[in-house]
């Protein structure tokens, strides 16, 4: 089969590997109709991420069609359509049974080593680095999809692939980002970045009640989509100042919440704290650079909450704790545990309260995935969401 | 090894075991070899200080006034290094201290190399020869130190476990989502005991309903650095191999099988990238 390969820092490409097969009883083999690439495929594109190894297969947001089933799997048959969650969840440990499923305690098979850089170890992920356990993803043709009995969602034929593709990872996860700021009446969500968890983060806040979202980033055109088809009112950092325009805009109060939807490849108007952070990160003094988590936490009201959805890998300089400390802030984060976000978000779909396919700004087929990553990395031709077409 | 189920009280279980025969062959082969490493020692260290210059010449150095001394320096080392094998005492020490003579050797010759010398051939050879016998050296250190992991008599045990400093404790916990008597039933099927000297396993119902913790204590006896450092790369380290065992155990009572992913489908000691297997491979 034809998957997107990971060749080096800044390489992929599409190559010819042999065809995934059952390797237990609660497999699925998976044929791909649609995948998408995800910002947080540019930190594994880019190199920061560790455990990288050439030719692995990338992706993490894909859908298709059902196969092959393995003799454990009861719920899903042959032909069934499906989208499948980027954690791999046992559906059987503590964490499951409570809904944390991106923290599966059963599905890292390189659990070892990834207790030793996390503290604990996480769920397994596909395309995500050996870290998160080496499986292959789902920019291919075909994918084996491990406790098939527990993660794909069959979607209804009545709704495209654009529609549900991102019910795997940034619509639930944008969705979780937005949740876990407890949104009340009058509450105004700051958001930082305009990609497309940042986009669906402002249409979530609205969709949870916020009075009013306002989206921060640099790119005029990915600005301009938050206006005109979220709704949100939006600064620009290279033109305005975050934290003035921020006060101004709330009364001098802060937002009631910020979301990160930035991670560890952050940029800043203010080139000199950019180029320190810059520099740790490259020496490895640092995993990340931290600059918008920062202004989050600075601009923040007292007493509210930062939700961080943006990737992080490591340890950071310059965390401002005692700002978190002293204003009573509250910090929530995690992968997103996609599964419980799936059903629900699908019902939103399906009853017209979101549509997640304004993101969509190309559509191009598998065998050019490089040049996905190439639009979407130096956001040329207006790049805001690359899907790619797998059959 | 011999296992004892018991209960300890209303909520826990405890499996004790202690190895009572030696896991893998005692090895004679390795001390033959430690010996006639400790003769070869001896034998080149009295040519080192009776036949200074003519073993300089043999190595390609020049037989000046300071390579006779150096060489004189070395024949001793070598001497006690070949006195202290053959004593049987310590053997594995010893031959760790034959391992950093050799490193020593090669240097040396690493210079003489990079000098000036018309006997450059001779000085490849003996590099070469050096190197050989640097590898057989550790191989034997590693060797014995391995074996010392397994074939140790009971009542050395006892006397190991008094003296605290030569014992290599290793601890470690799980949670389990499953009953005490559930996880105690299938861990006396599925444990190997890993060679250990002792091994102690708790099986307490953990609070809140959360299922069982399986609390695993090992100890073995200490092994040298180079054995340490072989343990690591082959992924057979005790701490790694209690996680291993542990993190099996949950899996195959939780999930009813243990989690393979593309890459690591043929476990630690063969990651490859995340794609399939192809055909030919199984």
């Amino acid at each position: 089969m034809k998957a997107t390969c990971w060749m080096g820092k800044q390489k992929v490409e599409v190559v010819d590997v042999p065809d995934p097969k059952i390797l237990s009883k609660r497999d699925a083999i998976v044929r791909i109709t649609s995948t998408a690439i995800c910002g947080s495929d540019l930190h594994l594109f880019n190199g920061f991420m560790p455990t990288m190894e050439r030719g692995d297969i990338l992706g993490h947001e894909f859908m298709g069609e059902v196969v092959e089933v393995g003799s454990g799997v009861g719920n899903l048959r042959v032909g069934d359509r499906v989208v499948v969650p980027f954690p791999i969840a046992c559906g059987a440990c503590a964490a499951c049974t409570a809904g944390l499923t991106s923290l599966c305690e059963n599905s890292n098979p390189n659990a070892w080593l990834a207790e030793k850089m996390l503290g604990h170890h996480a769920a397994g992920v596909f395309g995500y680095s050996h870290l998160t356990g080496g499986f292959a993803g789902g920019q291919a043709e075909y994918a084996r999809v491990p406790f098939a009995d527990v993660g794909p969602l069959r979607v209804p034929d009545s709704l495209t692939d654009e529609q549900v593709l991102f019910l795997s990872d940034i619509l639930p996860t944008a969705y979780m980002g937005a949740e876990m700021c407890d949104i009340q009446p009058g509450d105004v969500i700051a958001i930082w970045g305009a990609g497309p968890v940042g986009q669906l983060a402002a249409a979530s806040a609205f969709l949870l009640g916020a009075e009013q979202v306002i989206v921060i980033d640099r790119f005029e055109y990915r600005l301009a989509i938050a206006r005109d088809k979220v709704g949100a009112t939006t600064i620009n950092y290279e033109q305005q100042d975050v934290h003035e325009t921020l006060m101004e805009l709330t009364g001098g109060r802060g937002p009631d919440a910020c979301i990160d939807c930035v991670g560890m490849e952050a940029h800043s108007a203010n080139h000199l704290l950019y180029g320190m952070d810059r520099a740790k990160q490259a020496i490895k003094m640092q995993f990340d650079r931290p600059l918008a988590v920062r202004e989050a936490i600075l601009a923040c009201k007292n007493g509210g909450t930062v939700s961080i959805m943006g990737v992080y890998g490591g340890f950071v300089d310059q965390f401002p704790l005692g700002q978190l400390m002293n204003r009573s802030l509250t910090i929530r984060t995690g992968q997103c545990h996609v599964h419980r976000y799936m059903k629900p978000l699908l019902e939103h779909i399906e009853a017209g309260r979101i549509d997640p396919t304004f993101i969509i700004t190309h559509r191009l087929p598998l065998e050019d995935a490089a040049h996905g990553y190439e639009l979407f990395l130096k956001k040329e031709d207006g790049c805001e969401k690359v899907v790619l077409k797998a059959s | 090894m011999e296992t004892e189920l018991q209960a300890t009280g209303m909520a826990e279980l405890s499996v004790t075991s202690v190895r009572r025969e030696a896991p893998r062959e005692t090895p004679e082969d390795v001390h033959r070899l430690a010996s006639a490493l400790g003769w070869f020692s001896i034998g080149l260290g009295l040519a080192q200080i009776a036949i200074p210059a003519n073993v300089a010449r043999m190595v390609g150095a020049e037989p000046n006034a300071d390579t006779v001394r150096l060489m004189r320096a070395l024949g001793l080392r070598e001497l006690s290094s070949g006195i202290g094998i053959l004593s049987g005492k310590r053997t594995e020490a010893w031959m760790r201290a034959r391992v950093a003579g050799d490193l020593m050797d090669l240097a040396l010759l690493g210079r003489v190399l990079a000098g000036d010398s018309k006997r450059n051939g001779a000085s490849i050879i003996s590099t070469v020869a050096v190197a050989g016998v640097t590898a057989l050296d550790m191989l034997t250190a590693a060797k014995l130190s391995n074996e010392r992991d397994g074939s140790t008599s009971l009542s050395e045990t006892t006397a190991m476990e008094a003296d605290s400093t030569d014992v290599r404790e290793v601890r470690r916990a799980i949670t389990i989502n499953r009953s005490p008597e559930d996880v105690a039933a299938f861990w006396t099927e599925l444990s190997s005991g890993d060679g250990a000297l002792s091994e102690q396993v708790r099986f307490v119902a953990a609070p809140g309903g959360r299922g069982t913790e399986v609390h695993l204590e090992r100890t073995y006896e200490k092994s040298g650095p180079i054995a340490r450092m072989i343990a690591k790369i082959r992924h057979d380290d005790p701490e790694q191999y209690a996680f291993d065992e542990l993190f099996a155990l949950k899996q195959i009572l939780e999930t009813g099988d243990v989690v393979v992913s593309d890459a690591w489908i043929n476990g630690p000691h063969k990651p490859h990238p995340a794609q399939p297997e192809p055909e030919n491979e199984e």
